[in-house]
C-alpha cells in the first residue's frame, strides 16, 4: 500500500471508570515513500499510536486507511499487516534470545529452504552485516549489530512502511549515527515510508520530512519539519525545542525549566489518569 | 563462534549450539553430581530386581526384625526379609512410578497451560480461574481420589499422581508464558504474520525452557515423594508389589525396634528427589544460550591477554598535580575474574575529583566507564575484581577489607544514582520509609531526626509539599518528581561525592533537562562533587567542569570541558562529538559515524586500542600504545598523531 491515512484515531485502555484515552482523535497522513516524525514526551501517546498503526492495539474510534481502503477501524479486531512492520526501541527485547540471526530473519521472511536463505542474505546485505553473523545468538552481538539485525528482520517481511519506535535511544551515540545513516540510505534505496516515533527532535529532523507533535494523547501541531521545528506555533512544541540539549561546544549558562505539567514515564495508560488527577489536585 | 560455511544454515547453527550446551553443563558442579547419583540409581534399578528378586521376597520368620549384621547389612524386617536387598529392588518400581507420574504431569500441564496462555484474553482469564480452583484442592487428595477411579494396577499410582500434578505444572506454564508473551519479539513475530501456535512453539516455549526444566525436575522429585506417600497411605502400590513408600509404611511400625527398616527407603526417596532437583538446575543452565559463553570464551580471552600484554608500552606513571582531592584513584585496574592475569576491563585508570567538582566520564558501552564507577563504590559484580595503587575518598582508603568500616565509609561518603533513577525507588514502600533508611543506618539518626533530614532533602530538590510526599508511594509522584526524590534519597546522608551512572539516558529530553538542572543545583548549593558517567558527550558537556574520555578501559583524553569540546585532541573524542546529532546538523550529508567496534577486554592491538577505527592512524599506532601525557592547558591526551601537530 502506498499511502497511510489516520483519521480521528483514538485508543483507550481499560474499561468503565478506569478507562484512559492514550491517543485521542489523531489525524495523520503518511504519503508513499514519505517520512513523518511523531514527537512528544514519555507518555504522550506516541508509542501507542505506533502500536495502533501496526495493529498491536485496537482503535476505540476513527480509522486507518491504506490506499483508500480501511485497514483498521474502531470495533474491528486489529490484525498485523505484512506491509507495515515495526522496529522496536530495544533490540535485546525485540530479538528472540533463543533464535539465531538466520532463523529470526527467516521467520520474518516467511519462506523456507533456498529462497528463505536467499532472503536472509539479502536482508543482512541491506543493513551491511556480514553473513558470518548468521548463526550467532543476539547476546553474541553488539548493540548496534543487534539493532541492524532487527531492521534486517523487518525488511525481510518486505514492508512498504516501517514504524520506527525510538530505534536509536537504547544505543550509544557513536552507534546511533550508523543506524540513522543506514535508515536514511534504506529509505532512498527501497522507497520505504517511515513513521518515526522519537523524543529526540534532532533525530526526527534528520530522518523526516514532516512532524506531528503529541501532548497528552492529542496531536497539537503538525507540518513540515522545516516549519514546525524552526518556527513552532504551539507552546508545547516550543518547550520541546527548548529542552533539546545544548549544541556541543557551548557550555551553557542557564538551563530552561522543565515543561509544566510533565507527563509521567512508564505505562501510558496508568500515567494519563494520574497526571490528570495530579493537575486537578494541584489546581 | 566459527564462521558459517555456506548453504546449510540449520545444521551449521546446531553444531556450536550442542557443543556450547554440553560445555555449560559440565561447567556446573551440580550437573555431574546429580547425573552421577541418577546414573547409580538407574544401574541399581536395572540390576537389583534381576539379582535380588528372590531374597527380597523370601519370608524367614526366624530372622524377623534383626539388627544390622554381616549377613544382613541393614537388618531384616518383620517377615525376616533383607532390608538392603528390598530397598535396592524397590528402586526400579519407585523410579518408574515417579518418572511416569512426572511425565504425565508435565505433558498434561504443558498442553493445558499452553492452551490457556495462547488463548484470547477472556478465555485465558476463565481458564486461569478454573486452574486456581483446582489447585485449591491438595494434590494428594486429588491423587487418592484418582486411584479410586483408576483400575487396580501398579501403574495407576503414577497416572493418579500425574493427573494431580498437572494443574500445578499448567499454572507455572501459564505464568511463565505470560511473561514471554508480552515481549517485543513476540509482538514482532505476530507482525510478520506468524500464527498463534507457531509463536508459542518457537518464541514462548524456548524462552521459558530453563525455568520450566527446573520446575519439571522438581515435579519429578515431588512425584516420587507423592507416589511413595500414596503407597505409605496404602492407596498406591498394593502388596505384594512394593516401592520405597510401601516399605516406609511397613517400617514405621517397627521404627523403635529397627529404625533402619524405615530409614533405608526414606534416605533413598530423599536422595532421588534431591538428584532430580539438582539436575533441573544444571539443565536450566544448558537451556539458556546466553550463559554458555562465560566459561570458555573467558579462558580464550585470558590466554590472549597474557600473551599480548608484553606488546604494551611502558606504564609510565603520570605526574598528577599534587593537592587535596576528594576522590583519588591511581592505577585502577578491573579484571574479568579478579586475578592479575585475566583480561582487563579497566587498565591503569587515574582519576582525581576535587571538592565541588563535576567530572564527566564519557565513553561507549564496554569502555569500562561503569566498571570504573562500580570499582570506586566497591560494588563490582562477582567474579569481576579490581586493584588500585591508590583508592581514597576524602583521604580514607576504600580498599579496606573490613566490611563494616567500608560500609560506613561508602554509606556516608558517596552516593550512587543509576540509569533510570526512578527505578531505584521501591514501589512497595512509602517515600518516608525509603528516605529515612540511610540516615538511620549511617548517621545514627532517630526517627524524628531522620524525618527532618528527609524533609530537608526533598525541599533541596524542590519537591512541593514534602510532608505529604513522605506518606506517598513512588507511583503517586510524577516522573520528574520521582527522579528528584531519588536524588534526594542519594543526598540525604550528605555525601561529599555523587556517582551518577547514565542518569539521563532512559529519560526523554524534558526529564533529562530537569535532571541535569538538578545535578547542577546540588553541586552549586551543597558543593557536592559529582562524577557523571555518560555515552553522550554533548549531553553531559554542558554540566561538567572537566571531562575524561574513556576508550577500551583507558582514559584517552582529559581536560577542562570547554577546551575538550571546542578543540578535542584525541581522534576518538573528535569522532564522538561529530557523531551526535543537533538541530543544526547538515541534512545533506550522512552523520559522521565511527565504524567498527571497540575491542573486547583482553583483545585489540598491542598499540592504541582505537587505531583500527581511527582515520588518522599511522603504523606506530597499532604497534605501541601511546601513554596519557600532559599537554598545555591542563589537558592530557593519549595519542601519537596529535604529538606532532601540537605546538
Amino acid at each position: 500500500m502506498n499511502r497511510l491515512e489516520l483519521r480521528g484515531v483514538s485508543v483507550r485502555y481499560g474499561r468503565g471508570r478506569n478507562a484512559v484515552t492514550a491517543v485521542s482523535g489523531v489525524d495523520l497522513d503518511l504519503p508513499a515513500g514519505g517520512a513523518v516524525g511523531v514527537v512528544g514526551e514519555s507518555g504522550s501517546g506516541k508509542s501507542t499510536l505506533a502500536r495502533a498503526v501496526t495493529g498491536m492495539v485496537p482503535l476505540s474510534a476513527g480509522e486507518i486507511r491504506g490506499d483508500g481502503t480501511v485497514l483498521r477501524a474502531a470495533g474491528r479486531r486489529p490484525r498485523p499487516h505484512p506491509e507495515i512492520q515495526m522496529v522496536f526501541q530495544d533490540p535485546s527485547g525485540s530479538l528472540n534470545p533463543r533464535m539465531t540471526v538466520a532463523s529470526g530473519i527467516a521467520e520474518a521472511a516467511g519462506r523456507a529452504g533456498d529462497s528463505g536463505r536467499t532472503a536472509v542474505r539479502q536482508a543482512l546485505d541491506l543493513v551491511g552485516l556480514s553473513t558470518g553473523l548468521l548463526d550467532r545468538y543476539p547476546h553474541e552481538l553488539s548493540g548496534g549489530q543487534r539493532q541492524r539485525v532487527a531492521i534486517a528482520r523487518a525488511l525481510a517481511a518486505r514492508p512498504r512502511t516501517l514504524v520506527l519506535d525510538e530505534v536509536t535511544s537504547a544505543l550509544d551515540v557513536s552507534v546511533q549515527a550508523l543506524i540513522l545513516n543506514l535508515l536514511r540510505d534504506l529509505r532512498a534505496e527501497l522507497g520505504l515510508a517511515y513513521l518515526v516515533i522519537a523524543h529526540d527532535l534532532p533525530i526526527v529532523r534528520y530522518l523526516c520530512d514532516s512532524v506531528a507533535v503529541m501532548y497528552l494523547g492529542e496531536c497539537v501541531e503538525r507540518g513540515p519539519c522545516a516549519e514546525v521545528l524552526v518556527t513552532p506555533a504551539h507552546p508545547h512544541t516550543r518547550a520541546l525545542l527548548d529542552a533539546v540539549d545544548t549544541v556541543p561546544g557551548t557550555v551553557s549558562g542557564t538551563v530552561p525549566d522543565t515543561v509544566p505539567g510533565t507527563v509521567l514515564a512508564g505505562d501510558p495508560a496508568r500515567n494519563l489518569t494520574r497526571t490528570r488527577k495530579l493537575t486537578k489536585e494541584e489546581k | 563462534m566459527t564462521a558459517l560455511t555456506g548453504q546449510a544454515v540449520p545444521q551449521a547453527a546446531s553444531a556450536p549450539e550442542r557443543r556450547g550446551g554440553r560445555r555449560a553443563f559440565r561447567s556446573t558442579v551440580v550437573g555431574p553430581v546429580a547425573l552421577g547419583v541418577l546414573a547409580v540409581l538407574a544401574v541399581v534399578a536395572l540390576v537389583a530386581p534381576v539379582l535380588g528378586s528372590g531374597p527380597a521376597v523370601t519370608v524367614r520368620a526366624a530372622d524377623a526384625v534383626l539388627g544390622p549384621s554381616a549377613e544382613h547389612w541393614l537388618g531384616t524386617d518383620r517377615l525376616g526379609r533383607d532390608v538392603l536387598v528390598r530397598t535396592l529392588v524397590a528402586t526400579r518400581t519407585s523410579l518408574l512410578l515417579g518418572l511416569g507420574a512426572a511425565a504425565v504431569a508435565a505433558l498434561g500441564g504443558v498442553i493445558l497451560g499452553g492452551a490457556v496462555a495462547a488463548a484470547g484474553p477472556r478465555t485465558r482469564s476463565a481458564g486461569l480461574r478454573v486452574l486456581d480452583a483446582v489447585l485449591a484442592f491438595p494434590a494428594i487428595l486429588v491423587a487418592i481420589l484418582a486411584t479410586l477411579v483408576l483400575p487396580q494396577a501398579t501403574g495407576s499410582a503414577a497416572v493418579a499422581v500425574g493427573v494431580a500434578g498437572a494443574p500445578g505444572v499448567a499454572r507455572i506454564v501459564v505464568t511463565l508464558a505470560m511473561t514471554v508473551l508480552v515481549r517485543d519479539h513476540v509482538a514482532a513475530a505476530r507482525g510478520f504474520g506468524v500464527g498463534r501456535i507457531r509463536v508459542f512453539v518457537r518464541h514462548v516455549v524456548p524462552n521459558m525452557a530453563d525455568s520450566l526444566a527446573v520446575s519439571l525436575s522438581v515435579v519429578a522429585g515431588m512425584s516420587l515423594v507423592v507416589v511413595s506417600s500414596l503407597s505409605f497411605l496404602g492407596a498406591g502400590v498394593q502388596p505384594p508389589a512394593y516401592d520405597w513408600g510401601g516399605m516406609l509404611s511397613q517400617g514405621v511400625r517397627d521404627l523403635y525396634v529397627t529404625p533402619l527398616v524405615a530409614l533405608a527407603p526414606a534416605v533413598m526417596i530423599a536422595l532421588a528427589g534431591l538428584a532430580f532437583g539438582l539436575l533441573g538446575e544444571a539443565l536450566a543452565r544448558v537451556a539458556n544460550p546466553s550463559l554458555w559463553t562465560t566459561g570458555d570464551a573467558g579462558r580464550d580471552r585470558r590466554a590472549r591477554a597474557a600473551s599480548g600484554a608484553e606488546g604494551a608500552a611502558d606504564e609510565a606513571p603520570d605526574d598528577i598535580s599534587e593537592g587535596p582531592a576528594l576522590l583519588d584513584v591511581r592505577g585502577l585496574t578491573v579484571t574479568v575474574d579478579g586475578s592479575p592475569g585475566s583480561a582487563a576491563i579497566v587498565s591503569g585508570v587515574d582519576l582525581r575529583v576535587g571538592r565541588g567538582e563535576i567530572l564527566g566520564l564519557v565513553g561507549e558501552s564496554g569502555s569500562g566507564k561503569s566498571m570504573t564507577m562500580l570499582a570506586v563504590a566497591r560494588l563490582l559484580p562477582y567474579p569481576v575484581g579490581s586493584s588500585a595503587d591508590t583508592l581514597t575518598l576524602d583521604g580514607r582508603d576504600l580498599r579496606s577489607d573490613r566490611p563494616r568500616e567500608l560500609r560506613r565509609l561508602l554509606g556516608t561518603g558517596l552516593a550512587l544514582v543509576f540509569q533510570n533513577p526512578a527505578a531505584c525507588l521501591n514501589p512497595a514502600l512509602k517515600l518516608g520509609v525509603q528516605l529515612t533508611e540511610a540516615p538511620r543506618a549511617h548517621r545514627g539518626a532517630d526517627r524524628a531526626r531522620a524525618r527532618e533530614l528527609a524533609l530537608a532533602g526533598l525541599r533541596d530538590v524542590r519537591i512541593p509539599e514534602p510532608e505529604r510526599r513522605l506518606r506517598q508511594y513512588p507511583h503517586e509522584l510524577s516522573g520528574g518528581q520521582r527522579q528528584r526524590a531519588t536524588i534526594a534519597m542519594a543526598l540525604v546522608t550528605a555525601p561529599g561525592l555523587l556517582l551518577a551512572d547514565e542518569p539521563t539516558t532512559a529519560l526523554d529530553n524534558t526529564l533529562r533537562r530537569g535532571m541535569l538542572d538538578l545535578l547542577r543545583d546540588v553541586n552549586t548549593a551543597d558543593g557536592t562533587a559529582i562524577v557523571l558517567v555518560s555515552h553522550d558527550l554533548s549531553v553531559v558537556g554542558g554540566l561538567c567542569h572537566r571531562i575524561a574520555v574513556m576508550y577500551a578501559g583507558r582514559i584517552v583524553e582529559e581536560g577542562p570541558t570547554a577546551e575538550v569540546m571546542a578543540t578535542p585532541k584525541h581522534p576518538y573524542t573528535r569522532a564522538l562529538l561529530d557523531s551526535s546529532l543537533t538541530m543544526t546538523t547538515d541534512l545533506g550529508r550522512p552523520v559522521p559515524a565511527i565504524d567498527g567496534q571497540p575491542p573486547r577486554p583482553g583483545e585489540g592491538p598491542p598499540g592504541c586500542a582505537f587505531a583500527p577505527r581511527c582515520a588518522l592512524a599511522e603504523d606506530r599506532c597499532a604497534r605501541t600504545r601511546p601513554v596519557l601525557r600532559e599537554v598545555p592547558g591542563g589537558r592530557k591526551v593519549a595519542c601519537w598523531v596529535d604529538e606532532g601537530s601540537l605546538a
